[in-house]
Parts: C-alpha cells; structure tokens; sequence
C-alpha cells in the first residue's frame, strides 16, 4: 500500500501544483478586476462573490478530477496490469490509490485555497466560504467518491472523459453549477449538506469500488455493458434529485449559530420569540479618497433568524438570509421575509431584490408557502419591510418599497396583501405612504389598516375594496406651523375603540416672499420640537391630545404599548440632555380608559435606552440598565428598587409571555443567552440557546 | 511427476467472456526447471492463461496453481514469488529506468539490483533516461530486466521478445533464459516466434480456441508428430490407419501429418508400387498443422 500510495503521489503529485497554479491565477484575476473594473463598493462584492464562486467550484473539480484519474488514466496508458501485478493484494492496491487521491486532492485544495485565504479574504467572505467548508469538504468527497467509483467500475469510459479534460471540466462545471442551484433551491448549503443519505450514498459508492476493484476483473471493467447502467444512474440522479429536493422543501434546514443575539421580539401572542443570531459580519472594501478600506458590514445575510417556542427554548424556525419570523396570533404560523435570492452558489452579482415570502406551519415543519407574491413588490434589504398578521391571522400585509434601498429605510409607498397560502395577493399602492414602517397597524377586524401618513394624517384603508378614508386630519393646530412631522408610530387598541398615534413635530422660524415669519401661535410657544400623542376614536369623530412635551432631543423609544384588554396606553421616549455629567430623562406617558389625559411619570435610568411590556395586570415593566420599574397605568411608579432591579442586573427585557414571565437577553459582551424570569420570585430559567 | 514438480498446473481452467470461452477446461502441467513454450495461434487464449496465473483475472470455473500457490487464494505469493513480462506492456512513462527498478526494488523483499543492472548494462540502457523516452524494444528490455530482479522461480513472457531486435533478443534469451534454467528455475513463453521457441524451449503447449490440444515434451513431440510422405503412382486414394491431423494429396504422391507415429505406422504404410518416407518436421510446421487441423475441427 504504502508503495502504490508514494507511486500515486509521485504520478500525481502536478494536480496539487495546478492547484497552487489556480490559486494564483484566481487571486491574480481578483487583483486584476479589482484595479482594472472595480469602481465602487457594488463592483468590488461583485468580483468578490466572482472569485469566490470560482473557489468554490474548483475544489469539487479537483476532486472529482483526481478521483477520475486514478485508475482510469492506468486504464489509459495500459499500466492497469502492471500494477496490478505486483505483489500486493487488490485491498492494498486500492487503498493506496485511495489515499493518494484523498491526499492529492487535500493537497491541492489547500495550496489552492491559501492564497486566497491571504491575498483575497473578502472573496471567501462573500461566499461565506468557511461557514461552507464543510458542506464543500463532504460535497467533493462525495464527488471524489462518486468519480473514483466510476474509475474502478468503467475505467473505459472515464478515460474517454478525461481523455477530453474540457468535456470533463464542462460537464463537472454543469454539474456543480446544477448541485449549487439545487442547493440554493433547497435553502442555501449545497445540496449534500450533511445530510445521512448522502453519506450514505458516500460509504456506498467507497465500498462499491472497493470490491469492483479488489474482488471483480479490473481489467475487463470497460464492458460496454456499463455504459448504460452509467447513463441510467447518470439519469436516475438527474431526475431524483430535484424530487428529493422538492421533498426536502419544506424541511427545516438547520440550527442557527448563536454567536449574538439581535432584536429578539415576543410574537405569536407570546407564545415565541423571533429574534436575529448574527453569524459572521461580511467585510467589504470602501473607497475614501482613492484608497481602499475593508470594513465590517453586519449583513443580515450573515445572520439567522431563529423563532423560539417560549417554554421550551426549541428552534420552531431557523432560516438564513432572512429577517426574523412572526407569528400568527394563534401561533401556528410563521410568516419569513427573505430579502434577495441568495444565489452565493451561483454567483450573486447584485441585483434587484426580489422579495420572498415564507409561511411555514411550525408545528410540523412543513411550507406552505414560498415565494414572491408579487413580482413588482420589493422591500428592499434593509431594516425595512415590516411584516404583520392580521389580528383574526387571516392575512399578511407588509409595507414596502419600490425604490431599491440598500441600507436605508426607503419610503414605504406600497403595501402587499396575502393569505397564507399566498392567495389573493395584490399590492396596494399607497398615495398615502406611511414614513415608518410601523406608522401603521391592523384594524382589530382585519378587515383594514390604519396608515399614519407623512404629514400626521391618519387614514382607514379598507383590504376589501382599496378605498381610503381619511378618519383624522392630524395635529390641526400644528400642521401649519410644522416644518416636519416625524410619524413613529400607530396602534389599534384591541377593542377597536382607539387608534394611538404619536409623531414628532418640529419647527423652524423661516422666510416666506423675503419676509421673516415669526408665528405668533405656536413657534413662539414651542420654539423646540415637540413630542405628541393623539387617541383618535376609530370613527374619527373625537381625537385627544394624550401628551405634548418640547422633545429638541427626544429619542422616540417604543410602540404604543396598549394593555390586553385595552384600557391603558403606555408610550415611552428617552431624552437625552446633551451633557454625559447629566442623568438621563425617560418619560412614561400612561393614559387609563376615561381619562382626558395622560399621565407622566419621569425616570433618570442611566440610560434612555429602555425596554419595555406590559404585564397581564395592566401595569407596565420597563427596565433600563441594570434597573426595573412597573409604571401603573396611572403613572405611578411603584417600584424603583426591588427585586426586579437585582434580577435584571444583567438582564435586558423582551417582553411578557404568555405565561406572564418575562422574557429577558443576557448581555455578556454580547447579547447571546435567553431566558424566563418569574416575576413574582424573580427566578430566571434559561431558554436558548 | 509428483505435483510438487511442476510450477504450474491447471484443473479444467475455465474463463469466459460473455459467450466466448478464451480458456476451455484447460489442464496444463508446466515441470518446474522447464522452459515452456506456450503456442497458438492469435485469440487462442495465451495471454489469458498467463492473467489468470496472476490472478489479474478471475477464472469463470476450474483451479490453477502456481509454484504449488492457489492463483485466486494466495494470489499475493504467486505474484511475490513469479515474474511477468507482457507484450508491448505500456510502462509509467514518467518513471526513469532507475525510479521504475528502485519502485519494483521496493515491492519485493528479495530484491537483486545487480541481476537488473547486468541486463541493462549489457544492452546499454541509461538508466537515467525516462521509460517514456525509450524505444519500444528497450522498453521491453527494461520490463524483462526488471521481471528477474527479484529471482522469480518462475519466469512468464508473454509475448515479450517482440519488437526486439535480433541481438537483443539472443542476448536476452542467452542472459535471461538460459541462466534461469541453469538455476533450476521456470519459465513459461508464449509468443509467435516459433523458430526462438524451438531452440530454448524443452516442453510446449498448444492453445487453439482457448482449449489446450497437445502438451508435451519437445523432443517427444518431434518423434512423435512427423511427415508421411507416400508416393503411389497408381492408386486413386491412400488411406492411412488412425487417420491423419493434415492430409495433401497430389495425383501421384499423398503427404500424411501423423500425431502418433511409430516405425510400426511406416511398416504398415509400404506396400507394392508404394514408396514411404518419414519426415522430421520442424516445430513451426508441427504448430501450423496442429492448428489447422483444430481449427478446422471446431469449425
């Protein structure tokens, strides 16, 4: 063995050469785009991603070429008899060969690999290549596999292949491209991604060789017979490839990999939690004044996103590449935005992306829908594209953008309708277009939305016919002195009784035709920002001014918090004096149902960054650095110092679930740890990950 | 002979492929210390006899042993223990000469460099040279060098003399054969060159459509196979006791090919008006009979 192995490594020993060669030729080619093409940052991902790919298919085509070669290519110069006419068994022979390839291809790989590892990282980046290493590493075993079986069983015919590398590198090429598309298909690994059959079909293929080569007539392998039984398994995993695929469609993919966790939110009535693991951030390279810099970009398409079954810590939905899920009320549903297609196996060249709608039933893994709903709705990749079930879980809407915004929030002048199954789906223009994506909110008959428009005015949409009624005409008695009105955000109260609205007005004293207006009503009253809530009834008829503070350096903090049953509002907004000596200063605007006005309570955490929920009683928690408070509906602070402000020492709030624990994140240098706070003893249990 | 004796026998040796039988229940008896001849005419199944010996193919049915080795169960031995040249056998042409004896010189333990240097020296192959680079002839010349590196007791050229010239073909079968049969030693030789065969050769065999029709000691086989010449200026048709492997018949003169003859047969034969004459026949003209006269008969 050991001598077939030193006469196979000693034969082939140029393959681990080419991959060097190729290595340099790619990192070459990436150098050579790059000063010759790359204009910008979109330019500069796109030859990233290029070179990537190139990566990414040569390992497979170097293993497959290695494997194919090994016994084909003494098949072809006629040596097979010499060889196998020393005096070593038909085990060692094989196992040498098998090695030598293995080792070969290893070889080969890895002085292909590394210096594009050095000179060309943002390319393996762009392809997350080493998060799909093993995936790769296994998918070129099982090609090594798959050719060195065939090398030993058809020797013949393989040499025909090789005899024309060209033919054999187009046809590798096309059948990786096929495996990538497929696997991008399937949810983004490649297509043999750890998966028991495939390793299965591995083990088969490395012991059919085995005894073709050890226990059959070598020699005589190149029977014409087999060629059809090679066109007919050549066919069979052609055609049953995508069956399994569509099979495995509406199968889970995978486990996240927590290595932060971002932006958890309570959905499904609380019953889970949909929350962002960020994965490794994709670095790209920036040019400032004509010099180049690599920088870290959290890409979400680096990122899970993960929906939890709040009681029992388990991953209900994992998906890659997608914003976090969100539950139907009853919680059986999730419904998954997915950005633009991820095509990193193809070769992902920027381009408009197309939205992708996910509806999975949790509870059994199964889709039940996936796809675009609607070929002119996009919601851009960022931040964007705020996703809601309706209340009776009847419908999806989404808000949306027609604009391609890569990193910025765009203007949300589009809505998508559907229903689960992805039926009935239209797109809404919005003549009326919401500022923020959650300047608007469900009627609690989901019948229709409420959208907050730009300017403050407060609009019924019906989804049966499209038709709009305006119900409020916003701030009346702000609107012609405002300069910008800054919607943050609207809530249905779940009685239906009650939209809440609050925004952010500001004004500048200007000039109007050369002269300099100083309103007298109400700039010269407010010469700063102001901070306004309204309750307006659902038939428009009354509308009341809940809170109204100067707000120059207000951060608008949370949604309109209403209570399950609906008789209390709560709204939070932090300020922030401008001075690090000086506490900061978070409002609590409380309003009970019946009164006329709110209620403020103020609190000087040390931070206005707050989290906050309601609890089942009414009361509202909120919880700032390393502190607790429960604000009653009154805006009375009850609890300044308790157990809570012990517990949530190193505990950030989510929200309350369904139980009535409070779901809470671990900050240890990162967000990365969940868990279940009994708020009566203050006991916390674990979750996830 | 008991069985130890030989170096090579064979049990109804049986391989087929598909419907072609290329070896026919062969039962071959090869003594050990005989340079044996194996003849036939092409596709008559020599190289196939000389693979299942390896164990390089599996026989369909029947048994073999080599040097007292079961070919399929003890494979390894036979191969550690037996040397093999075929013909025109394509080498690793990247290899040198000398990478190709210092890679045999590892695969086996009883390795002689010196036996492989003497035949290379002789022909004068640079052994720095790239086995790619080699002509045809001293590419056999190597694998002939290299099969006797390692003291074979048995020696299988299969075909391996051709393309030789004529010098190196007498230098290999006066340094290669000849000492292997000094030394006691077995070799088994097939190949076309009739005229070689016959001088080196002390036993033969002859394969015709994979069946193994004769199998004899040369020497026997010469007194035994022999030309009948009968002329019979009268008689329309000579007949012959026992019959005949190859008849010619001229109107006045008949020339029998006999298997089995004896001074017995030729007293038999003469008569009035008849004129009989033996005649010795030389090994080609034995071989070219035999083979005939089988091919007819399966046809």
């Amino acid at each position: 063995m050991k001598h077939v192995f030193t006469k196979e490594w000693r034969q082939g020993h140029l393959i681990a050469l080419f991959g060097l060669l190729m290595g340099g030729l790619i990192t070459a080619l990436w150098g050579l785009l790059t000063i010759a093409w790359v204009e910008d940052w979109r330019d500069q991902e796109a030859v990233n991603g290029f070179c990537g790919v190139i990566y990414v298919l040569l390992l497979p085509v170097l293993a497959g070429y290695v494997g194919a070669g090994l016994v084909a290519s003494e098949t072809e110069r006629g040596t097979l008899p010499l060889l196998l006419g020393l005096p070593f068994s038909r085990r060692q022979v094989w196992l040498g060969k098998f090695l030598a390839g293995i080792a070969l291809t290893g070889s080969a790989v890895v002085l292909a690999v590394v210096p594009g590892a050095i000179a060309i990282r943002p390319a393996f980046e762009e392809v997350h290549f080493w998060e799909i290493l093993p995936d790769l590493a296994f998918g070129s075993l099982l090609i090594f596999a798959i050719s060195f079986f065939w090398s030993t069983r058809c020797a013949t015919i393989i040499s025909a292949f090789l005899n024309t590398t060209l033919l054999t590198i187009g046809i590798a090429l096309f059948v990786l491209v096929w495996m990538a598309l497929l696997g991008t298909l399937i949810g983004y690994g490649p297509l043999l991604d750890g998966e028991i059959w495939a390793l299965a079909v591995c083990i088969g293929l490395v012991v059919g060789s085995y005894f073709g080569f050890s226990r059959g007539d070598v020699l005589l392998s190149q029977r014409r017979r087999l060629l059809p039984l090679a066109v007919a398994v050549a066919t069979f995993l052609m055609l049953s490839l995508p069956i399994i695929a569509l099979v495995r469609w509406d199968t889970r993919y995978e486990r996240a990999e927590v290595v932060e966790i971002k932006r958890p939110e309570l959905t499904g009535g609380g019953s889970a939690i949909s929350l962002y693991t960020r994965g490794s951030p994709v670095r790209f390279l920036r040019e400032v004044e004509n010099k180049w810099f690599a920088d870290d970009f959290p890409d979400y398409r680096a990122n899970y996103a993960v929906c939890l079954d709040v009681s029992s810590g388990k991953e209900l939905l994992t998906r890659r590449e997608t914003r976090p899920p969100v539950l139907s009320p009853d919680g059986k549903l999730a419904a998954v935005l997915r950005g633009p297609q991820p095509l990193i196996w193809a070769g992902h060249f920027d381009s408009f992306p197309a939205t992708v709608v996910e509806v999975w039933d949790v509870a059994n893994q199964r889709l039940l829908y996936g796809g675009t709903p609607s070929e002119g709705f996009a919601t851009g990749q960022g931040e964007i594209g705020w996703m809601g079930w309706s209340p009776d879980g009847q419908w999806i809407a989404l808000a949306g953008d027609l604009r391609y915004h890569r990193y910025g929030p765009g203007i949300f002048d589009q809505m998508l309708l559907m229903r689960p199954d992805g039926s009935q789906a239209r797109v809404i223009p919005l003549e009326d277009p919401p500022h923020a994506p959650r300047a608007w909110d469900w009627a609690p008959d989901g019948k229709s939305i409420y959208v907050v428009r730009e300017d403050g005015v407060l609009i019924r949409r019906s989804l049966l016919d499209g038709t709009a009624d305006t119900i409020w005409e916003g701030p009346a008695e702000h609107i012609p002195y405002a300069y910008r009105i800054e919607v943050g955000a609207a809530a249905a109260s779940p009685d239906g009784q009650w939209i809440a609205v609050a925004m952010k007005v500001y004004y500048v004293p200007g000039s109007f035709r050369g002269r300099t207006i100083v309103a007298s009503h109400p700039s010269a009253q407010y010469p700063k920002p102001l901070l306004l809530v309204y309750l307006v009834s659902a038939d428009g008829s009354t509308s009341q001014l809940l809170f109204k503070e100067p707000a120059e350096r207000a951060i608008l903090q949370s949604d309109l918090l209403w209570s399950p049953r609906g008789d209390a509002l709560y709204y939070i907004a932090g300020a922030h004096s401008g001075r690090p000596s000086e506490r900061e200063s978070v409002w609590v605007v409380a309003w009970t149902k019946g009164s006329d006005r709110a209620s403020l309570a103020t609190l000087s955490p040390s931070t206005p960054l707050v989290q906050t929920a309601v609890l089942p009683d009414g009361h509202l928690l909120l919880s700032a650095w390393q502190r607790a408070y429960i604000v009653t509906p009154k805006g009375r602070l009850v609890t300044t110092s308790s157990k809570f402000t012990d517990a949530f020492k190193n505990w950030r709030l989510v929200g309350i679930d369904a139980r009535g624990r409070a779901i809470v994140t671990r900050w240890r240098q990162r967000d990365n740890e969940i868990a279940a706070m009994d708020l009566s003893s203050g006991e916390v249990t674990a979750i996830y990950p | 002979m008991s069985e130890n004796e030989y170096a090579i026998t064979s049990a109804s040796l049986t391989k087929r492929f598909g419907r072609l039988r290329a070896l026919d229940a062969v039962s071959a008896r090869v003594p050990r210390g005989s340079i044996y001849g194996l003849m036939g005419p092409n596709g008559a199944g020599k190289t196939t006899f000389v693979r299942v010996l390896l164990n390089l193919i599996n026989p369909t049915s029947g048994s073999a042993q080599v040097l007292g080795l079961d070919v399929v169960r003890e494979s390894v031995a036979v191969r550690r223990r037996v040397g093999h040249v075929a013909a025109l056998q394509p080498l690793w042409d990247w290899m040198t000469v000398r990478d190709y004896t210092d890679f045999m010189a590892g695969c086996y333990p009883t390795w002689r460099p010196e036996a492989v240097s003497k035949v290379l020296d002789r022909i004068g192959i640079d052994t720095q040279a790239k086995l790619g680079e080699l002509s045809r002839g001293q590419r056999a010349i190597v694998s002939i060098a290299v099969a006797i590196g390692h003291e074979p007791d048995l020696l299988l050229l299969d075909e391996a003399l051709t393309g030789l010239d004529p010098i190196a073909r007498r230098e290999i079968l006066r340094n290669v054969i000849d000492a292997m049969q000094a030394e006691g030693r077995t070799v088994l030789i097939t190949g076309q060159d009739i005229a070689d065969m016959e001088r080196i050769c002390d036993h033969v065999g002859f394969l015709v459509k994979g069946r193994l029709v004769l199998e004899s000691t040369l020497d026997d086989l010469k007194a035994r196979v022999k030309r009948i010449r009968i002329e019979h200026p009268s008689e329309p048709e000579v007949q012959i006791p026992g019959g005949a492997i190859q008849v010619e018949r001229s109107p006045r003169e008949t020339v029998f090919t006999v298997e089995d003859f004896s001074s017995q047969l030729l007293d038999s034969l003469d008569g009035p008006q008849r004129r009989v004459a033996a005649e010795d026949l030389a090994l080609e003209d034995i071989f070219i009979d035999l083979a005939q006269s089988h091919m007819e008969a399966a046809r």
